[in-house]
Protein backbone atom coordinates (compact mmCIF):
# COMPACT_ATOMS: atom_id res chain seq x y z
CA UNK A 1 0.00 0.00 0.00
CA UNK A 2 3.00 2.47 0.76
CA UNK A 3 4.14 3.03 -2.63
CA UNK A 4 0.10 3.88 -3.88
CA UNK A 5 0.28 7.06 -1.41
CA UNK A 6 4.12 7.54 -2.42
CA UNK A 7 2.84 7.69 -6.05
CA UNK A 8 -0.14 10.15 -5.48
CA UNK A 9 2.81 12.37 -4.44
CA UNK A 10 5.24 11.44 -6.98
CA UNK A 11 2.97 12.04 -9.71
CA UNK A 12 2.15 15.50 -8.35
CA UNK A 13 5.75 16.28 -8.01
CA UNK A 14 6.05 15.30 -11.43
CA UNK A 15 3.65 17.70 -12.83
CA UNK A 16 4.81 20.30 -10.67
CA UNK A 17 8.17 20.52 -11.59
CA UNK A 18 7.71 19.82 -15.61
CA UNK A 19 9.94 16.42 -15.24
CA UNK A 20 11.50 16.22 -19.10
CA UNK A 21 11.26 12.81 -19.50
CA UNK A 22 7.91 12.50 -18.15
CA UNK A 23 7.12 15.29 -20.69
CA UNK A 24 8.47 13.25 -23.45
CA UNK A 25 6.48 11.05 -22.71
CA UNK A 26 3.40 12.19 -22.49
CA UNK A 27 3.79 13.99 -25.32
CA UNK A 28 4.55 11.08 -27.45
CA UNK A 29 1.53 9.11 -25.81
CA UNK A 30 -0.85 12.19 -26.77
CA UNK A 31 0.43 12.32 -30.18
CA UNK A 32 0.57 9.19 -31.61
CA UNK A 33 -2.85 8.26 -29.79
CA UNK A 34 -4.36 11.31 -31.47
CA UNK A 35 -2.36 10.65 -34.59
CA UNK A 36 -3.60 6.34 -34.72
CA UNK A 37 -7.66 7.66 -33.28
CA UNK A 38 -8.10 10.50 -36.38
CA UNK A 39 -6.57 7.85 -39.14
CA UNK A 40 -8.47 4.75 -37.29
CA UNK A 41 -12.07 6.96 -36.91
CA UNK A 42 -11.56 8.20 -41.20
CA UNK A 43 -11.13 4.21 -41.86
CA UNK A 44 -13.25 3.03 -39.47
CA UNK A 45 -16.46 5.12 -39.30
CA UNK A 46 -17.48 4.71 -43.12
CA UNK A 47 -17.22 0.45 -42.71
CA UNK A 48 -19.29 1.46 -39.52
CA UNK A 49 -22.03 3.02 -41.64
CA UNK A 50 -21.72 0.78 -44.80
CA UNK A 51 -21.95 -2.23 -42.17
CA UNK A 52 -25.32 -0.71 -41.03
CA UNK A 53 -26.84 0.88 -43.92
CA UNK A 54 -26.70 -1.51 -46.33
CA UNK A 55 -26.94 -4.64 -46.35
CA UNK A 56 -25.07 -7.61 -48.83
CA UNK A 57 -24.03 -11.02 -49.01
CA UNK A 58 -21.35 -12.07 -46.11
CA UNK A 59 -22.51 -8.84 -44.43
CA UNK A 60 -23.50 -11.27 -40.94
CA UNK A 61 -20.29 -13.08 -41.22
CA UNK A 62 -18.31 -9.80 -41.66
CA UNK A 63 -19.73 -7.96 -38.72
CA UNK A 64 -19.03 -11.79 -36.68
CA UNK A 65 -15.29 -10.88 -37.91
CA UNK A 66 -14.14 -7.72 -36.99
CA UNK A 67 -15.90 -8.74 -33.76
CA UNK A 68 -13.47 -10.82 -33.14
CA UNK A 69 -10.47 -8.91 -33.99
CA UNK A 70 -11.76 -6.69 -30.87
CA UNK A 71 -10.29 -9.74 -28.87
CA UNK A 72 -7.01 -9.14 -30.93
CA UNK A 73 -4.07 -8.93 -28.30
CA UNK A 74 -1.86 -6.00 -28.38
CA UNK A 75 1.37 -8.44 -28.67
CA UNK A 76 -0.17 -10.11 -31.46
CA UNK A 77 -0.64 -6.93 -33.47
CA UNK A 78 2.79 -5.95 -32.51
CA UNK A 79 4.46 -9.23 -33.59
CA UNK A 80 2.93 -9.10 -36.72
CA UNK A 81 3.56 -5.34 -37.65
CA UNK A 82 6.56 -6.27 -36.53
CA UNK A 83 6.98 -8.63 -39.20
CA UNK A 84 6.42 -6.39 -41.91
CA UNK A 85 8.33 -3.36 -40.53
CA UNK A 86 11.63 -5.59 -39.64
CA UNK A 87 14.57 -4.94 -42.63
CA UNK A 88 13.98 -8.62 -43.62
CA UNK A 89 10.36 -8.13 -44.03
CA UNK A 90 8.76 -6.95 -47.09
CA UNK A 91 8.26 -3.20 -45.68
CA UNK A 92 11.90 -2.90 -44.28
CA UNK A 93 13.45 0.05 -46.68
CA UNK A 94 11.20 2.13 -45.46
CA UNK A 95 13.63 2.17 -41.99
CA UNK A 96 10.15 2.55 -39.73
CA UNK A 97 10.67 -0.04 -36.82
CA UNK A 98 11.44 1.49 -33.70
CA UNK A 99 9.66 5.25 -34.86
CA UNK A 100 6.89 6.46 -33.78
CA UNK A 101 5.32 5.86 -36.95
CA UNK A 102 5.79 2.21 -36.35
CA UNK A 103 3.74 2.63 -32.96
CA UNK A 104 0.89 4.47 -34.64
CA UNK A 105 0.64 1.74 -37.44
CA UNK A 106 0.10 -1.14 -35.30
CA UNK A 107 -2.44 1.15 -32.76
CA UNK A 108 -4.31 2.03 -36.69
CA UNK A 109 -5.24 -1.74 -36.52
CA UNK A 110 -6.17 -1.62 -33.23
CA UNK A 111 -8.19 1.42 -33.13
CA UNK A 112 -10.37 0.15 -36.43
CA UNK A 113 -11.96 -2.81 -35.46
CA UNK A 114 -13.18 -0.92 -31.94
CA UNK A 115 -14.36 2.25 -34.22
CA UNK A 116 -16.06 0.03 -36.85
CA UNK A 117 -18.09 -2.14 -34.29
CA UNK A 118 -19.35 0.25 -31.92
CA UNK A 119 -20.19 2.93 -34.79
CA UNK A 120 -22.03 -0.04 -36.32
CA UNK A 121 -23.90 -0.51 -33.13
CA UNK A 122 -24.68 3.28 -33.20
CA UNK A 123 -25.54 3.65 -36.49
CA UNK A 124 -27.63 0.90 -36.26
CA UNK A 125 -29.88 2.87 -33.99
CA UNK A 126 -30.54 5.80 -36.08
CA UNK A 127 -33.82 5.51 -37.69
CA UNK A 128 -33.17 4.98 -41.55
CA UNK A 129 -35.93 7.59 -42.05
CA UNK A 130 -33.36 10.22 -42.03
CA UNK A 131 -31.46 9.04 -44.77
CA UNK A 132 -34.17 8.65 -46.71
CA UNK A 133 -35.41 12.10 -45.96
CA UNK A 134 -32.46 13.53 -46.92
CA UNK A 135 -32.73 11.82 -50.13
CA UNK A 136 -36.25 12.84 -50.96
CA UNK A 137 -34.53 16.23 -50.34
CA UNK A 138 -32.47 16.19 -52.64
CA UNK A 139 -28.80 15.18 -50.74
CA UNK A 140 -26.28 13.26 -52.53
CA UNK A 141 -25.49 9.52 -51.17
CA UNK A 142 -23.05 11.58 -49.29
CA UNK A 143 -24.54 14.11 -47.94
CA UNK A 144 -27.03 11.99 -46.95
CA UNK A 145 -24.84 9.93 -45.05
CA UNK A 146 -23.27 13.23 -43.43
CA UNK A 147 -27.14 13.72 -42.07
CA UNK A 148 -27.16 10.71 -40.08
CA UNK A 149 -23.88 10.81 -38.60
CA UNK A 150 -24.79 14.08 -37.86
CA UNK A 151 -27.57 13.14 -36.17
CA UNK A 152 -25.83 11.00 -33.92
CA UNK A 153 -22.51 13.00 -33.06
CA UNK A 154 -22.41 12.64 -29.86
CA UNK A 155 -22.46 9.03 -29.51
CA UNK A 156 -20.00 8.68 -32.39
CA UNK A 157 -17.12 11.05 -30.57
CA UNK A 158 -18.42 8.29 -27.04
CA UNK A 159 -16.58 5.59 -29.75
CA UNK A 160 -13.55 8.01 -31.37
CA UNK A 161 -13.01 8.72 -27.42
CA UNK A 162 -13.10 5.30 -26.48
CA UNK A 163 -10.54 4.26 -28.73
CA UNK A 164 -8.31 6.95 -27.68
CA UNK A 165 -8.39 5.57 -24.43
CA UNK A 166 -7.73 2.16 -25.87
CA UNK A 167 -4.77 3.46 -28.23
CA UNK A 168 -3.08 5.39 -24.91
CA UNK A 169 -3.58 2.74 -22.51
CA UNK A 170 -1.94 0.16 -24.30
CA UNK A 171 1.98 -1.05 -23.90
CA UNK A 172 2.41 -4.60 -26.33
CA UNK A 173 2.49 -2.24 -29.14
CA UNK A 174 4.46 0.75 -27.95
CA UNK A 175 6.88 -1.59 -26.66
CA UNK A 176 7.51 -3.80 -29.76
CA UNK A 177 7.46 -1.11 -32.58
CA UNK A 178 8.59 2.14 -30.75
CA UNK A 179 11.41 -0.15 -28.97
CA UNK A 180 11.01 2.44 -26.25
CA UNK A 181 13.78 4.64 -27.00
CA UNK A 182 14.37 7.13 -24.36
CA UNK A 183 13.11 10.59 -25.73
CA UNK A 184 11.83 9.06 -29.21
CA UNK A 185 9.96 6.33 -28.85
CA UNK A 186 8.98 6.17 -24.73
CA UNK A 187 5.49 6.66 -24.29
CA UNK A 188 3.71 6.45 -21.05
CA UNK A 189 3.01 2.92 -20.86
CA UNK A 190 6.71 1.54 -21.58
CA UNK A 191 7.77 3.71 -19.33
CA UNK A 192 5.94 2.44 -16.58
CA UNK A 193 6.70 -0.72 -17.59
CA UNK A 194 10.31 0.29 -17.60
CA UNK A 195 9.89 1.68 -14.12
CA UNK A 196 8.48 -1.11 -12.63
CA UNK A 197 11.30 -3.38 -14.20
CA UNK A 198 13.64 -0.95 -11.82
CA UNK A 199 11.64 -2.07 -9.33
CA UNK A 200 10.25 1.60 -8.98
CA UNK A 201 6.80 0.81 -8.50
CA UNK A 202 5.84 4.30 -6.67
CA UNK A 203 7.36 6.37 -10.09
CA UNK A 204 5.19 3.94 -12.07
CA UNK A 205 2.00 4.58 -10.48
CA UNK A 206 3.02 8.36 -10.89
CA UNK A 207 2.92 7.85 -14.55
CA UNK A 208 -0.07 5.89 -14.30
CA UNK A 209 -1.68 9.09 -12.74
CA UNK A 210 -0.25 11.07 -15.01
CA UNK A 211 -1.45 8.54 -18.11
CA UNK A 212 -5.00 8.52 -16.69
CA UNK A 213 -5.83 12.34 -16.15
CA UNK A 214 -4.51 12.79 -20.09
CA UNK A 215 -7.29 10.54 -21.03
CA UNK A 216 -9.68 12.23 -18.16
CA UNK A 217 -9.03 15.64 -20.18
CA UNK A 218 -9.84 14.13 -23.49
CA UNK A 219 -13.20 13.26 -21.97
CA UNK A 220 -13.80 16.19 -20.14
CA UNK A 221 -13.06 18.24 -23.49
CA UNK A 222 -15.52 16.05 -25.30
CA UNK A 223 -18.08 17.16 -22.63
CA UNK A 224 -17.36 20.78 -23.56
CA UNK A 225 -17.56 20.74 -27.00
CA UNK A 226 -21.30 18.93 -26.44
CA UNK A 227 -22.37 21.89 -24.84
CA UNK A 228 -21.25 24.10 -27.25
CA UNK B 1 -18.36 20.40 -36.31
CA UNK B 2 -16.38 17.07 -36.72
CA UNK B 3 -14.61 18.14 -39.64
CA UNK B 4 -13.05 21.04 -38.02
CA UNK B 5 -12.17 18.96 -34.72
CA UNK B 6 -10.50 16.11 -36.92
CA UNK B 7 -8.96 18.73 -38.71
CA UNK B 8 -7.85 21.22 -36.03
CA UNK B 9 -5.55 17.77 -34.68
CA UNK B 10 -4.04 17.05 -37.85
CA UNK B 11 -2.79 19.96 -38.37
CA UNK B 12 -1.76 20.68 -34.92
CA UNK B 13 0.64 17.20 -34.49
CA UNK B 14 1.07 16.24 -38.26
CA UNK B 15 4.21 18.64 -38.26
CA UNK B 16 5.70 17.11 -35.01
CA UNK B 17 5.41 13.39 -36.47
CA UNK B 18 7.59 14.54 -39.77
CA UNK B 19 10.35 12.51 -41.38
CA UNK B 20 13.51 10.41 -39.02
CA UNK B 21 16.52 11.75 -39.71
CA UNK B 22 18.84 8.97 -39.81
CA UNK B 23 20.52 7.06 -37.07
CA UNK B 24 22.54 4.68 -35.14
CA UNK B 25 20.59 1.84 -32.81
CA UNK B 26 21.89 -0.40 -31.19
CA UNK B 27 20.43 -3.26 -28.94
CA UNK B 28 22.02 -3.47 -25.51
CA UNK B 29 20.79 -5.55 -22.30
CA UNK B 30 18.95 -4.48 -19.09
CA UNK B 31 21.81 -5.39 -16.96
CA UNK B 32 23.95 -2.46 -19.02
CA UNK B 33 20.82 -0.35 -19.18
CA UNK B 34 19.72 -0.54 -15.70
CA UNK B 35 23.44 0.34 -14.36
CA UNK B 36 22.78 4.10 -15.68
CA UNK B 37 26.23 3.16 -17.80
CA UNK B 38 24.66 4.26 -20.98
CA UNK B 39 24.07 7.94 -20.10
CA UNK B 40 27.88 9.20 -19.74
CA UNK B 41 28.92 7.06 -22.77
CA UNK B 42 26.43 8.51 -24.84
CA UNK B 43 27.15 11.50 -23.89
CA UNK B 44 30.18 11.96 -24.47
CA UNK B 45 29.82 10.07 -27.99
CA UNK B 46 27.35 12.99 -28.48
CA UNK B 47 29.88 15.45 -28.17
CA UNK B 48 32.00 14.97 -31.34
CA UNK B 49 29.55 12.89 -33.47
CA UNK B 50 26.33 14.04 -35.11
CA UNK B 51 24.55 11.28 -35.60
CA UNK B 52 22.14 10.21 -33.13
CA UNK B 53 22.37 6.66 -30.79
CA UNK B 54 18.83 5.13 -30.11
CA UNK B 55 19.49 2.63 -27.74
CA UNK B 56 17.25 -0.60 -27.42
CA UNK B 57 17.05 -2.13 -24.42
CA UNK B 58 16.07 -5.97 -24.05
CA UNK B 59 17.43 -9.21 -23.09
CA UNK B 60 20.84 -10.77 -24.68
CA UNK B 61 18.27 -13.39 -26.89
CA UNK B 62 16.15 -11.19 -28.77
CA UNK B 63 19.22 -8.06 -29.17
CA UNK B 64 20.99 -11.09 -30.92
CA UNK B 65 17.79 -11.85 -33.30
CA UNK B 66 17.34 -7.65 -34.01
CA UNK B 67 20.80 -7.68 -34.78
CA UNK B 68 20.31 -11.16 -37.03
CA UNK B 69 17.12 -9.30 -38.67
CA UNK B 70 19.09 -6.39 -39.45
CA UNK B 71 16.88 -4.14 -36.94
CA UNK B 72 19.55 -2.30 -35.26
CA UNK B 73 23.35 -1.18 -36.14
CA UNK B 74 25.32 -2.89 -33.37
CA UNK B 75 24.26 -5.36 -30.11
CA UNK B 76 26.39 -4.99 -26.72
CA UNK B 77 25.83 -8.10 -25.15
CA UNK B 78 27.07 -10.76 -22.57
CA UNK B 79 26.88 -14.45 -23.60
CA UNK B 80 30.33 -15.01 -25.55
CA UNK B 81 29.03 -18.63 -27.22
CA UNK B 82 25.56 -17.22 -28.31
CA UNK B 83 27.71 -14.45 -29.67
CA UNK B 84 30.44 -16.94 -31.34
CA UNK B 85 27.82 -18.92 -33.04
CA UNK B 86 26.29 -15.09 -34.24
CA UNK B 87 29.67 -14.09 -35.83
CA UNK B 88 30.24 -17.81 -37.15
CA UNK B 89 26.94 -17.75 -38.99
CA UNK B 90 28.31 -14.21 -40.45
CA UNK B 91 25.14 -12.38 -39.54
CA UNK B 92 28.28 -10.06 -37.03
CA UNK B 93 31.69 -9.07 -37.45
CA UNK B 94 34.59 -7.48 -35.38
CA UNK B 95 33.26 -8.40 -32.14
CA UNK B 96 35.41 -5.96 -29.59
CA UNK B 97 35.72 -6.75 -25.84
CA UNK B 98 34.27 -3.69 -23.65
CA UNK B 99 33.73 -4.76 -20.14
CA UNK B 100 33.46 -7.02 -17.60
CA UNK B 101 33.02 -8.47 -13.87
CA UNK B 102 31.22 -11.17 -12.15
CA UNK B 103 27.99 -12.55 -11.75
CA UNK B 104 27.15 -13.34 -8.37
CA UNK B 105 24.70 -15.43 -6.45
CA UNK B 106 22.02 -13.51 -4.07
CA UNK B 107 19.87 -15.18 -0.98
CA UNK B 108 18.35 -14.43 2.04
CA UNK B 109 21.11 -13.26 5.04
CA UNK B 110 20.26 -16.55 7.09
CA UNK B 111 21.66 -19.18 4.91
CA UNK B 112 24.81 -17.36 4.65
CA UNK B 113 27.03 -19.32 7.14
CA UNK B 114 25.43 -22.60 5.96
CA UNK B 115 26.39 -22.05 2.32
CA UNK B 116 29.69 -20.65 2.64
CA UNK B 117 32.03 -22.25 0.10
CA UNK B 118 35.17 -21.41 -1.60
CA UNK B 119 33.61 -22.30 -5.10
CA UNK B 120 30.25 -21.24 -6.74
CA UNK B 121 29.66 -24.67 -7.73
CA UNK B 122 30.05 -26.26 -4.30
CA UNK B 123 27.33 -23.63 -3.35
CA UNK B 124 24.93 -24.30 -6.15
CA UNK B 125 25.30 -28.08 -5.05
CA UNK B 126 24.21 -27.18 -1.71
CA UNK B 127 21.57 -25.01 -2.84
CA UNK B 128 20.03 -28.40 -5.24
CA UNK B 129 20.50 -30.74 -2.42
CA UNK B 130 18.23 -29.15 0.32
CA UNK B 131 16.01 -28.07 -2.66
CA UNK B 132 16.16 -23.89 -1.61
CA UNK B 133 13.87 -22.07 -3.50
CA UNK B 134 15.84 -20.53 -7.05
CA UNK B 135 14.57 -18.18 -9.42
CA UNK B 136 15.89 -18.51 -12.82
CA UNK B 137 15.33 -15.84 -15.56
CA UNK B 138 13.86 -18.52 -17.94
CA UNK B 139 14.19 -16.02 -21.02
CA UNK B 140 17.40 -16.30 -22.50
CA UNK B 141 19.02 -13.71 -21.47
CA UNK B 142 22.73 -13.77 -21.47
CA UNK B 143 22.35 -14.14 -17.03
CA UNK B 144 20.25 -17.42 -17.72
CA UNK B 145 22.45 -18.69 -20.27
CA UNK B 146 25.36 -18.37 -18.07
CA UNK B 147 23.15 -19.92 -15.51
CA UNK B 148 22.63 -23.20 -17.42
CA UNK B 149 26.21 -23.40 -17.95
CA UNK B 150 26.86 -23.21 -14.45
CA UNK B 151 24.44 -26.19 -13.47
CA UNK B 152 25.69 -28.08 -16.36
CA UNK B 153 29.52 -27.47 -15.09
CA UNK B 154 28.39 -28.71 -11.36
CA UNK B 155 26.61 -31.54 -12.92
CA UNK B 156 23.41 -30.51 -12.28
CA UNK B 157 19.59 -31.15 -13.41
CA UNK B 158 17.89 -28.25 -11.63
CA UNK B 159 13.58 -29.67 -11.48
CA UNK B 160 11.37 -29.45 -8.84
CA UNK B 161 9.11 -27.24 -7.14
CA UNK B 162 12.13 -25.43 -5.65
CA UNK B 163 13.55 -24.25 -9.49
CA UNK B 164 11.34 -21.10 -10.12
CA UNK B 165 11.47 -20.05 -13.81
CA UNK B 166 10.45 -16.48 -14.38
CA UNK B 167 10.63 -15.60 -17.52
CA UNK B 168 11.51 -11.78 -16.08
CA UNK B 169 13.92 -9.49 -16.40
CA UNK B 170 16.86 -9.32 -13.69
CA UNK B 171 15.04 -6.28 -12.04
CA UNK B 172 11.52 -8.07 -11.38
CA UNK B 173 13.35 -11.80 -11.14
CA UNK B 174 14.99 -10.32 -8.15
CA UNK B 175 12.06 -8.71 -6.52
CA UNK B 176 10.32 -12.10 -7.08
CA UNK B 177 13.35 -13.47 -5.31
CA UNK B 178 12.64 -11.00 -2.19
CA UNK B 179 9.57 -12.17 -2.15
CA UNK B 180 9.76 -15.33 -2.44
CA UNK B 181 13.05 -16.10 0.20
CA UNK B 182 14.42 -17.34 -3.06
CA UNK B 183 18.49 -17.43 -4.35
CA UNK B 184 19.38 -15.65 -7.82
CA UNK B 185 21.85 -15.49 -10.04
CA UNK B 186 22.31 -11.64 -10.95
CA UNK B 187 24.49 -9.60 -12.30
CA UNK B 188 26.59 -7.05 -9.87
CA UNK B 189 25.17 -3.51 -11.35
CA UNK B 190 21.93 -4.65 -11.22
CA UNK B 191 22.21 -6.43 -7.65
CA UNK B 192 23.34 -3.29 -6.25
CA UNK B 193 21.56 -0.62 -7.92
CA UNK B 194 18.47 -2.67 -6.34
CA UNK B 195 20.00 -2.80 -3.06
CA UNK B 196 21.07 0.97 -2.95
CA UNK B 197 17.23 2.18 -3.06
CA UNK B 198 16.07 -0.48 -0.81
CA UNK B 199 14.41 -2.45 -3.50
CA UNK B 200 15.44 -5.72 -2.01
CA UNK B 201 17.27 -6.78 1.05
CA UNK B 202 18.95 -10.08 -0.46
CA UNK B 203 22.64 -10.62 0.13
CA UNK B 204 25.52 -11.74 -1.74
CA UNK B 205 25.99 -15.46 -1.27
CA UNK B 206 28.50 -15.95 -3.64
CA UNK B 207 30.35 -12.81 -4.54
CA UNK B 208 34.28 -14.19 -5.21
CA UNK B 209 35.92 -13.38 -8.60
CA UNK B 210 35.45 -17.18 -9.58
CA UNK B 211 36.42 -17.71 -13.25
CA UNK B 212 33.01 -19.78 -14.01
CA UNK B 213 31.03 -15.90 -13.50
CA UNK B 214 32.57 -13.95 -15.55
CA UNK B 215 30.60 -11.60 -17.17
CA UNK B 216 31.88 -10.53 -20.48
CA UNK B 217 30.16 -7.47 -22.32
CA UNK B 218 31.22 -7.51 -26.17
CA UNK B 219 29.98 -4.66 -28.80
CA UNK B 220 29.29 -6.55 -32.53
CA UNK B 221 28.90 -4.84 -35.58
CA UNK B 222 25.98 -6.28 -38.15
CA UNK B 223 27.52 -7.71 -40.98
CA UNK B 224 27.17 -4.57 -43.80
CA UNK B 225 27.15 -7.69 -46.11
CA UNK B 226 23.55 -9.06 -44.98
CA UNK B 227 21.87 -6.00 -44.96
CA UNK B 228 22.04 -2.82 -47.14
CA UNK B 229 20.40 -0.49 -44.65
CA UNK B 230 23.20 -0.81 -42.22
CA UNK B 231 24.90 2.25 -40.86
CA UNK B 232 28.03 0.95 -41.41
CA UNK B 233 30.63 3.78 -41.29
CA UNK B 234 28.62 5.09 -38.34
CA UNK B 235 28.28 1.83 -36.39
CA UNK B 236 32.77 1.88 -36.81
CA UNK B 237 32.79 4.84 -35.58
CA UNK B 238 31.01 4.09 -32.31
CA UNK B 239 32.33 0.57 -31.95
CA UNK B 240 36.21 2.89 -32.15
CA UNK B 241 34.77 4.90 -29.90
CA UNK B 242 33.52 2.00 -26.99
CA UNK B 243 36.94 0.88 -27.18
CA UNK B 244 38.86 4.17 -26.93
CA UNK B 245 41.09 5.45 -23.78
CA UNK B 246 37.92 7.96 -23.43
CA UNK B 247 35.29 5.45 -23.27
CA UNK B 248 37.39 2.95 -21.00
CA UNK B 249 37.79 5.46 -18.72
CA UNK B 250 34.36 6.26 -18.22
CA UNK B 251 33.69 2.66 -17.83
CA UNK B 252 36.96 2.57 -15.50
CA UNK B 253 35.29 5.42 -13.37
CA UNK B 254 32.09 4.85 -13.18
CA UNK B 255 30.59 3.96 -9.78
CA UNK B 256 27.65 3.18 -7.45
CA UNK B 257 27.73 4.46 -4.06
CA UNK B 258 31.90 4.71 -3.96
CA UNK B 259 31.78 0.83 -5.97
CA UNK B 260 32.83 0.87 -9.55
CA UNK B 261 30.28 -1.54 -10.86
CA UNK B 262 32.47 -3.03 -14.49
CA UNK B 263 36.34 -3.07 -15.68
CA UNK B 264 37.39 -1.94 -18.64
CA UNK B 265 38.31 -4.23 -21.30
CA UNK B 266 41.93 -2.54 -22.30
CA UNK B 267 44.18 -0.08 -19.58
CA UNK B 268 42.79 3.49 -19.12
CA UNK B 269 45.30 5.56 -19.97
CA UNK B 270 44.84 9.11 -17.40
CA UNK B 271 45.83 12.02 -18.63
Amino acid sequence: MGFLSDGIIDALSLIINFDQMVLRAANTTIQVGVIATVVASLIGIPIGFFLAVFSFKGKKILVVLTQTLLGLPTVVIGLIVYGFLSRRGPLGFTDLLFTPTAIVIGLVILAIPIVVVFSYTTIKTVDLRVRETAFSLGSSELKAAWTVIREIRYEILAVILAAFSRVSSEIGIALMLGGNIKGFTRTLTTAIALESTKGEFAFGIALSIILLSIILIANLLSFIFRKL
Amino acid sequence: MLQIFVLFFVLIFAPLHSTEAKRLKFATTTSVANSGILSPLLFEFKKKHKTPVHAIITGTGKALEMGKHGDVDLILTHAPELEHIFIKKKYGINKKKIMFNYFLIAGPLSYKPFLKNENVLGVLEKIAKRKLKWISRGDNSGTHIKEMELWKIARLNPRGKWYLSSGLGMGRSLIMAEEKNAFILTDRGTYLSFLHRNKISLRIIFGQKDPNLLNEYSLIQINPKKHKYILHEEAVKFSDFLVSNAAQCIIKNFKVKQVALFNPASTCISK
